[in-house]
């Protein structure tokens, strides 16, 4: 992994924001979203205090989404499910 | 490592390996029939998928407007070499056929309609090592020239 600048890592939470904004898990289109959270989590405690709210923030997003959504669970899903370590009614109807 | 674990892969799978490339072809060329008889808009998922991809792409500055976006997407289909085809191993759906060219990915889902298009970014884990490393099975192949052809006319 390349050591990022603090304008990259602005631009990888600007992104991973847009990524969730318009995700819809049942479309299959995860692997960037993915990527840009998984090079957030390496650098966290490289970002400002205000920028790690922000990840929270969009976190907390992800979150819903998945919870509100009640369709197969792809590989995306799953991933990201990982990453920010929630699990959904599909899991829970699963156990 | 990634060429390894695939090689590994296709030797010890070689029946398998002939069925998923003429599967793997076959949804190329049905794709390319998509886009070349069809608006662009209609290769895609869906309709409202393709919309929000345009809109996510021109925010963060990738394309310039819907005409550079499929412009971008009909080069690496026209110009592809290799395909990389995932099938998830764990009970999960969503088998996914990745083509790449000129710093550019297309991404295409069972039905062979197109799941997204954006830039390589060579900071994030890639799609097939993230399915590599999640145990799945991932083929690379080369596009033969027969086919080369067909999709250099799109």
């Amino acid at each position: 992994m390349n050591t990022l600048s603090a304008a990259q890592l602005k631009k990888y939470l600007t992104e991973y924001s847009l990524h969730i904004e318009y995700w819809e898990p049942h479309d299959g289109d995860g692997n960037e979203l993915l990527g840009c959270r998984e090079i957030l989590k390496e650098n966290y405690n490289a970002l400002s205090l205000e920028d790690q709210n922000t990840l929270h923030r969009i976190d907390s997003e992800a979150a819903q989404i998945l919870i509100d959504y009640d369709g197969d669970n792809s590989f995306d899903i799953e991933m990201l499910k990982k990453a920010i370590n929630i699990s959904t009614h599909n899991d829970r109807k699963a156990a | 490592m990634l060429k390894a674990t695939i090689i590994d892969k296709m030797n010890s799978n070689k029946a398998i390996t002939l069925k998923q490339t003429a599967i793997a072809e076959a949804m190329l060329l049905n794709l390319s029939d998509k886009v070349s008889k069809t608006e662009f808009n209609e290769a895609w998922y869906s309709e409202k998928s393709y919309n929000k991809h345009v809109v996510k792409r021109t925010k963060l500055g990738e394309i310039i407007d819907a005409a550079d976006y499929e412009a971008k997407t009909r080069d690496v289909i026209a110009n592809a070499q290799k395909l990389i085809v995932v099938t998830p191993t764990k009970g999960m759906i969503s088998g996914k056929l990745q083509i790449i060219s000129n710093g550019w990915i297309v991404l295409i889902g069972e039905e062979g309609k197109i799941i997204t298009s954006y830039p390589f970014d060579e900071n994030k884990l890639s799609f097939e090592q993230r399915h590599i490393d999640n145990g799945d099975i991932v083929y690379e192949y080369f596009i033969s020239s027969t086919i080369k052809k067909i999709l250099n006319g799109i």
